[in-house]
């Protein structure tokens, strides 16, 4: 089991780096500063907090995840620190995937304690409403999904290119997996075809989006479940491609 | 020197002179807020990246800011429904934005775009019950539709959830045609209740004084009528109305300005509201009975 130690020592890794760091104080500000956007809206200021604060913690986590993700294996291969590890009795396919489960880790970290924060400030606006609890519960396991999907997106990136390049590819996905639903939409008619095969290509993000659910106080219904198994599913088929390039890839 | 004194000095010159030039910005907007463009839902969604509801928050925010303008009535209301129908279409579960939105375009006036707006909450929130008994508020004071009011009532009474022993006393009292300045100044302090923020209730005080405007300014045009009919010409001015006995007295302005009679189609205005709802039609209410019936006139 070599996953594991890998794992333990890319969150300790992770939790040291300025990025990562300043991004979660970020998040953080984010998250509060909701409260003062809030206080500019007419009635229903919860709304406001939680929809503001959801997105801040998503938006947070994916910069996070992209960044962190990108520079995981190419950092790695760019400052040479890959050449002892892979010297040991360590498969390739191993150390990617003690990587990717040190970054998952980080990133729910991250997101835990956003979300605390937000428990906070929500306890603030909402102490004359009841709490929709378990649906909000459930919009934050369903960004847990997302990023863990845009990490292993980043990871397949990180694995055959610079860490530079990884990262603006990893982005450049998530933002159109945020699209994928609308651009089925648009690319109806003569484009259907290669809309149909982009929409599976792209991670559909907005599937894994629970905030209008959270927002209602809404139960979660099956869709929601379907959209967090794609999501798992998705991140484990974009690792195994990363493997698989990774263990062909020439160091050199 | 002491070493960095020389960056000091330049921190606190530069720091000082950012400062007068900062004075001279123009810092207040000189007229009202107004909101020029409205983006289509299509591109709202779009540039949501998969956060419709968040968009919807932000404009609803603008919306907010839109509504709450001090000279709003200065600037205008017309970007008002594109604003509504934006933000329901980005987030149609928005009760909250149909409820208010709605509110302020039938205090201004604009009572088809009120209903279409609040017609539009009723199909996307059928949990609301605030949203039919809204849309039957504003059958039964613009126009004067007990008929529809009471439909809109009953409606409002089988939502789950809903006070439905008072919206079914109105849908009778509207297919009754009950005491109706009553009933509508007892249903505006109901939805006065129900408000949550300054703003509705703002916008629904000035519908309760729009009320009384109507109410009285009808008893003053029921007995120039009766004039009219017996002398075949106007009075010339409303004071003949008390010393020919045709009036007790003139009842007073509710908004606060001086009543006239305007020559031009014999009705009554006020030096502060030209605007007056259509007289009643024909058939439908008892003469003259009812403020508000007929849609309101276009300003």
């Amino acid at each position: 089991m070599t996953i594991l130690p890998i794992a333990l020592v890319t969150v300790r890794e992770a939790l040291r780096r300025k990025l990562q760091v300043n991004l979660l104080v970020f998040g953080l500000v984010l998250v509060l500063a909701s409260i003062a956007v809030s206080m500019l809206t007419l009635g229903e200021q919860r709304r406001i907090v939680l929809d503001l604060g959801l997105t801040s913690m998503e938006a947070i986590g994916t910069l996070i995840a992209v960044f962190l993700g990108a520079s995981l294996v190419a950092g790695d291969i760019e400052r040479r620190v890959i050449y002892p590890v892979v010297a040991k009795p360590v498969s390739r396919t191993e150390y990617l995937l003690g990587r990717y489960a040190g970054l998952a880790a980080t990133l729910l970290l991250n997101l835990a304690v956003m979300a605390v924060v937000l428990a906070l400030a929500v306890a603030l606006v909402y102490s004359r409403y009841p709490f929709p609890l378990v649906p909000v519960l459930w919009a934050v396991v369903s960004i847990g999904v997302q990023l863990l999907v845009i990490a292993a997106v980043a990871v397949l990136f990180s694995s055959f290119t610079t860490s530079t390049l990884a990262a603006i590819f990893a982005l450049a996905l998530t933002l159109a997996g945020r699209l994928s639903n609308d651009l089925v939409t648009l690319m109806r008619g003569t484009n259907a075809t290669l809309s149909k095969v982009l929409w599976y290509l792209l991670p559909n993000l907005g599937a894994l989006s629970l905030n209008e659910v959270a927002l209602y106080g809404r139960p979660v219904d099956a869709s929601a479940l379907v959209a967090g198994g794609y999501g798992i599913l998705y991140a484990a088929a974009a690792l195994a491609l990363a493997s698989l390039v990774f263990e062909r890839r020439d160091f050199r | 020197m002491r070493p960095g004194t020389l960056q000091a000095l330049a921190f606190v010159t530069l720091a000082a002179a950012t400062g007068a030039a900062a004075r001279g910005l123009a810092v207040a907007r000189e007229g009202p807020f107004d909101i020029v463009f409205v983006p289509t839902a299509q591109t709202a969604r779009w540039s949501a990246l998969g956060h419709p509801t968040l968009v919807a928050n932000f404009q609803w925010l603008r919306a907010v800011q839109y509504l709450g303008e001090p000279k709003g009535d200065e600037r205008g209301w017309d970007a008002l429904l594109p604003l509504g129908n934006l933000i329901t279409d980005l987030d149609p579960r928005h009760d909250y934005a149909y409820q208010v939105i709605a509110n302020v375009l039938a205090a201004k006036g604009r009572v088809r775009d009120s209903n279409r707006l609040l017609q539009k909450g009723v199909r996307n929130c059928p949990d609301k019950y605030i949203l039919p008994f809204h849309r039957a508020v504003n059958a039964f004071l613009y126009s004067g539709n007990y008929a529809e009011a009471g439909r809109w009532f009953e409606i409002a009474s089988r939502v789950p959830g809903a006070p439905a022993e008072r919206m079914r006393g109105y849908a009778s009292s509207m297919y009754t045609k009950g005491n109706r300045v009553d009933a509508a100044l007892k249903m505006l302090s109901d939805m006065y209740e129900e408000a949550t923020d300054d703003e509705s209730r703002k916008a629904i005080r000035q519908r309760m004084d729009v009320v009384r405007f109507e109410d009285a300014a009808a008893t003053i045009e029921r007995a120039v009528d009766r004039y009219r009919q017996d002398r075949g010409m106007y009075p010339l001015s409303l004071e003949f109305l008390i010393f020919q006995g045709y009036l007790a007295r003139i009842p007073d302005e509710p908004l606060g300005g001086r009543w006239y009679l305007d020559a031009e189609d014999g009705r009554v205005r006020s030096t502060v509201r030209k605007d007056r709802w259509n007289k009643p039609k024909p058939g439908l209410l008892s003469p003259g009975a009812h403020p508000g019936a007929g849609a309101p006139e276009t300003p």
